[in-house]
């Protein structure tokens, strides 16, 4: 569904990605893990428009969307839930949904209606709160609503970055069971978490990024049980929180 | 998630629907009652020097809500926004007075041409991330300034220059309550033009990205363009204001109010106000020209009364006038404490 062939990607002089190369598959859940600063962001970001590559190719389905423009992309199916939420804090709950739908030009007034009483469905707390200000959310109810704002497009590939970061660690697990339910109604998901462990156990396959480039890939159980994956990104820590 | 939270109630869209467009309504009815008001006042103030002060009220209100798209909207800042006023101010009273044009042609030109001057300097600058535009603005403030006084042949210099008034189908707004009249129905259009601006579509992805940037790129809004068309927009109100600065009843224009200052006093208007609100210009506007009109015989100390409001803004109310106004209202009518308690109820867990 999503290829990228050898990305390298930059900030000004700082190169970020050297030759990314990963590909997500119609229905899968793909994980991205790796240290802070290993550019994992940066990678979501360029799949989604916001940054150009330097070089390298990025084939959705069958088309070349190496270089299109964020809201194109949109149209095309991807949705990214960035790094940190980032709602729209001074906007109701209701604005940010509509807003996910921003780049839909093409649907009615209606159909948009029916896809926000179907984010109300799926995260009834999302519409108690619909007049709320986002930026009143608890973390876990702003990480709710930046995943609903990210279906409001009907994105066939979802972006996550971090969507467990800062919650509680029932919250976090919750967020997790909740993107694995949308795999499981057919979406194809590509996970960047630091939460290696979390993120592996409802991952298909697993792309582990360091300083810029793919270390290591494979099926979520084989990086799980992988000596080199347990002692960077599986420390004791984490593991004991997850069991 | 959902495996936690049992859904209340169910969801009703034409609940939705009536409370959206119960609150356009009420927005209306406010809208509708100020000039009301607007309209009944001179036949209370019959003082020529206080209609006067209310035309000012009015001038400085379309700036200030121009001003507001950016700042409040955009989250932009213009340092330079008396610029604006002034380039419509004299291309309107230089076309009309030099060159005999039509006052209603000489305003759209005005319009067109302080529109591509703000076009200019904000497509590049808006589209790097920053606070360019700021430095650029305050840059077009003291050029614009300079060349009004040194440009002597063409606006007259610091002496400034005479101005002829305006009419409508022959109908000359020549004494002080007809021109009263006028500058208010133009502060009616351009208010209840603002009002749907920032309610529909683009005015909420304007707000957006004043948000969250990046949230809003990904979802496809073009924040550079949006930022450069709220930065027109501001700077056309400003024109427009500047136009009917330039008819009015004295007749004369002089680069005096269209320096630093003035673009200082529009910047505290809107803050004290209360930036992206529909009625922060409002509460500054009349607050800001009444001091102004106070402080005329120390003219020279204005900067640091703004300064000093400024200062004080931030520390004790940076939500602005109308914001802690409404609270108040809120907390009066025993709003607040109903609020809580069904805030409080929702999130327990
Ligand atoms: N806006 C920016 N300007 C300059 N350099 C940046 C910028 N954003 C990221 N970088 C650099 O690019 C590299 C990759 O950053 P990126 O945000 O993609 O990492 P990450 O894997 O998402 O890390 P984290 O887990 O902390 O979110 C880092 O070295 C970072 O310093
Ligand atoms: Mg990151």
């Amino acid at each position: 569904m999503l290829r990228l062939t050898s990305i390298d990607a930059s900030y000004g002089r700082v190169q970020a990605l050297r030759r990314i190369s990963l590909h997500v598959g119609a229905g899968e859940i793909v994980s991205l893990i790796g240290a802070n600063g290993a550019g994992k962001s940066t990678t979501l970001e360029v799949i989604s428009g916001l940054i150009r590559p330097d070089s390298g190719r990025i084939v959705l389905g069958e088309q070349d969307v190496t270089s299109w423009r964020p809201g194109r992309l949109v149209r095309a199916g991807i949705a990214h839930v960035p790094e940190g939420r980032q709602v729209f804090g001074s906007l109701s709950v209701e604005d940010n949904l509509l807003l996910g739908a921003y780049s839909r030009t093409r649907s009615s007034r209606e159909e948009i209606a029916a896809d926000l009483q179907a984010q109300y469905k799926r995260f009834p707390r999302l519409h108690e709160r619909r007049r709320q200000l986002a930026g009143s959310l608890s973390g876990g109810e702003q990480q709710m609503l930046a995943l609903a704002r990210g279906l409001m497009s009907r994105p066939k590939l979802l972006m996550l970055d971090e969507p467990s970061l800062g919650l509680a660690p029932i919250i976090a697990h919750q967020v997790l069971a909740e993107v694995k339910r949308l795999r499981d109604e057919g979406l194809t998901v590509l996970l960047v978490e630091q939460n290696a462990r979390a993120a592996l156990r409802i991952a298909d396959r697993g792309y582990v990024v360091e300083t810029g480039r793919i270390v290591l890939e494979g099926t979520a159980q084989d990086l799980l049980d992988n000596p080199e994956v347990q002692r960077a990104y599986l420390g004791r820590a984490y593991g004991e929180i997850w069991e | 998630m959902s495996v936690e939270l049992a859904p209340q109630s169910q969801p009703n869209m034409s609940d939705e629907a009536a409370l959206l467009a119960r609150r356009r309504y009420m927005q209306k009815l406010q809208i509708l009652a100020l000039f009301s008001f607007m309209a009944l006042l001179p036949l209370v103030v019959r003082n020529t020097y206080y209609i006067h002060v209310i035309i000012f009220i009015g001038l400085n209100l379309i700036l200030a809500t121009g001003l507001n798209l950016l700042m409040g909207y955009a989250g932009q800042v213009s340092l330079g926004h008396a610029a604006f006023f002034g380039i419509g101010a004299y291309t309107s009273g230089i076309l009309t007075a030099t060159y005999d044009w039509n006052a209603w042609l000489a305003l759209l030109a005005a319009l067109a041409l302080t529109s591509f001057v703000a076009w200019l300097v904000g497509r590049p600058t808006l589209r790097l991330k920053g606070h360019h535009l700021s430095m650029a603005t305050l840059g077009v403030g003291i050029i614009v300034a300079v060349v009004l006084r040194q440009w002597e042949g063409m606006t007259g210099g610091p002496a400034g220059m005479k101005t002829p008034g305006i009419s409508i189908l022959g109908f000359d707004l020549n004494t002080d309550l007809r021109y009263y009249y006028f500058v208010w129905a133009w502060v009616c259009l351009l208010t209840v033009l603002f009002a749907n601006l920032v309610e529909s579509r683009p005015g909420r992805a304007l707000r957006a990205l004043h948000d969250s940037e990046l949230a809003a790129q990904i979802l496809g809004i073009d924040t550079a363009s949006f930022k450069v068309r709220a930065f027109v927009i501001s700077a056309a109100y400003a024109s427009i204001a500047g136009s009917l600065y330039a008819h009015s009843s004295m007749r004369f224009i002089s680069p005096t109010p269209f320096a630093f200052e003035t673009s200082v006093a529009l910047l505290v208007m809107v803050v004290l106000g209360g930036q992206g609100t529909l009625w922060g210009p409002v509460v500054g506007a009349v607050s800001i020209t009444f001091i102004q009109e106070f402080l005329r015989p120390w003219a020279q100390y204005d900067i640091v009364v703004y300064g000093l409001i400024l200062m004080v803004l931030m520390i004790v109310m940076p939500g602005g006038l109308s914001r802690a106004l409404g609270r108040l209202w809120e907390i009066v009518s025993g709003r607040v404490r109903a609020r809580r308690a069904r805030g409080r109820g929702g999130a327990e867990r």
